[in-house]
């Protein structure tokens, strides 16, 4: 019997219960209406119960799973992996000098804006272009079309211009400082007013740019940018979502998402860490700015504790839970599965696929807050330096919320597939293939769980800065 | 592709491929391994092995799909009687 028919039979069968899913999904989508409001605050409280709402979405993370695991035909899942198809990109070999130009000339703009323009955040085109353009707009273009980073990146502009040590960077440390580095610019956003106070930005760009400088002076830029900035690596695990990519040297348009179960892109534990740190970066971002942590967090401010340490205890705390959670799975994983492979190469074949989450997550927080102050962006940016009274922006319609809600989902359904995608590619069973995504599975669900838990409840400043 | 390590208990039964040296806690798994991961160099033996071994998963594989089909049927209907009840 050959692999390939086992799907035939089943093909029509799967695609009566994809139709189900989508319908789930859609149920889910229209609770959120009523539920989650995403960028600026609670519109309006939910109609239904939390638990069922949470319930819900946590039975489509199931349901997800259970018709991927229907999908057991090893050919049809090569070649959707496989697939690949060469864009016509034209004047390519332009493009790049374009974008370090332009990626230099944003930073030297962003800090004269931040420092000489207005001094409110909410009309200061630096702070806009920052948050709106870069940290909201640009990071989406990387896992939904392609990353272009390596080339706009500024400072490897800058630091492939000037002179370098070559000094041997101490190998045992991996990529860990990238991981330290992520949580610490993280902490930087939450606790202080890098978000809407432009001299503040201007700081921390001029902070960011002499460490990123000096490091690569040190050790080399393709050393620094490859293992030590969290930036580039953040940007470059994003940019394996996306549909277009080099490969090979050459661009591939391929499906978005299915790289992630190309096991190279994580080789190392660090590497692991950084993934997870992408994760619970999402996570913490969003619960700190809701009720449910205010409230936790009064007592222990009332206590004495400064609220400085109490954000930065839950940072490091929350990342660690995040990382023995995922860890716990993956041993459950190697036990239910019966397999040899070691734990750590199994951590590392099924970390990739949780930066779909990650990303969902992303898309689900910032896509509102893109589109509703792109005008104020354009606008300020056509005279940085005058104080307006007002900024335009654009107001949303209410089914909008519904969908961030989507992309936290579809972000989740992306993983399971990817993960059953790696299983299959690992373990020569099939049902083994499937049994070692139960733990992984449930991880899932909980975390489902507590992401729209968050996204349901109101968004507040983040307490007691 | 990364290197795999391996974490094999020391009493327990290792079945090792012989082209890539993967070792397996079961003969079945390393059959399906064989046919699966060389097929252009496995003899007409082992081929018959990893295709019985293949065969062999239709049974409980039937039955997991069966399961499965009964859990989401379970999840749907459950879903939709508490929105209509609660919703």
């Amino acid at each position: 019997m050959s692999p390939r028919r086992s799907f035939g039979r089943y093909s029509r069968f799967v695609g009566f219960l994809v139709c189900l899913s989508l319908l789930l999904s859609a149920a889910v989508g229209s609770v959120s209406a009523h539920g989650a409001a995403l960028s600026d605050g609670g519109r309006e409280a939910v109609a239904i119960p939390t638990w069922l709402f949470l319930a819900t979405g946590g039975a489509a993370i199931g349901a997800s799973f259970l018709l991927a695991s229907l999908v057991t035909d090893r050919t049809l899942i090569a070649a959707i992996h496989g697939w690949r198809r060469d864009p016509p990109i034209v004047g390519e070999s332009l493009i790049r000098p374009f974008l370090r130009l332009f990626g230099v000339a944003g930073l030297i703009w962003v800090f004269v804006i931040a420092l000489l323009g207005p001094s409110r955040g909410t009309a200061n085109a630096a702070v806009l272009l920052v948050w709106v353009g870069w940290w909201a707009g640009f990071t989406m273009s990387t896992y939904l079309v392609g990353s272009v980073w390596p080339a706009l990146n500024p400072w490897r502009t800058l630091a492939d211009r000037l002179p370098s040590l070559e000094s041997s960077y101490p190998e045992r440390l991996g990529a860990w400082p990238s991981v330290v580095g992520l949580l610490a610019l993280i902490w930087i956003e939450v606790v202080s007013p890098v978000a809407n106070d432009p001299r503040t930005l201007a700081t921390v760009v001029a902070g960011y740019t002499a460490v990123t400088l000096a490091g690569a002076v040190t050790y080399g830029p393709d050393r620094w940018f490859e293992t030590v900035d969290p930036i580039a690596r953040v940007f470059r695990y994003y940019g394996r979502l996306a549909p277009l990519a080099r490969e090979n040297g050459s661009i591939k348009l391929r499906v978005p998402g299915t790289a992630l179960a190309d096991t190279r892109l994580v080789d190392g534990f660090d590497e692991v860490g950084f993934v997870i740190a992408l994760v619970w970066a999402t996570t913490y971002d969003g619960f700190v700015a809701t009720p449910a942590w205010e409230s936790v967090a009064t007592p222990v401010v009332e206590a004495g504790v400064p609220p400085l340490a109490l954000y930065l205890l839950v940072l490091v705390g929350g990342y660690l839970l995040f990382v023995g959670v995922y860890l716990l799975g993956t041993r459950y994983s190697r036990r239910l599965a019966g397999t040899y492979l070691s734990t750590a190469t199994l951590a590392r074949r099924f970390a990739p696929p949780l930066l779909a989450i990650a990303a969902g997550y992303h898309l689900a927080h910032y896509l509102g807050y893109f589109l509703t102050l792109s005008p104020s962006l354009v606008t300020a940016a056509a005279t940085p330096l005058t104080l307006r009274a007002t900024v335009p922006v654009l107001v949303l319609p209410g089914w909008f919320d519904a969908v961030g809600l989507a992309a936290v989902l579809l972000g989740h359904i992306l993983a399971i597939w990817t993960a059953h995608a790696v299983a299959f590619d690992s373990f020569p069973a099939r049902l083994q293939a499937i049994r070692s995504q139960y733990p992984f599975t449930a991880v899932m669900i909980l975390y489902t769980m507590s992401s729209l838990f968050i996204v349901a409840q109101p968004t507040i400043e983040p307490p007691f800065l | 592709m990364t290197s795999e390590t391996y974490d094999v208990p020391p009493d327990d039964p290792v079945y090792e491929c012989s082209y890539c040296g993967r070792p397996f806690p079961e003969q079945r798994l390393l059959a399906l391994h064989r046919g699966l991961d060389h097929p252009d160099r496995i003899d007409t033996e082992e081929r018959a092995t990893f295709e019985s071994a293949y065969e062999a998963e239709a049974d409980p594989l039937k039955r997991y799909r069966i399961a499965a089909v009964g859990v989401l049927v379970v999840l749907y209907f459950g879903l939709l009687m508490a929105f209509a009840l609660l919703g």
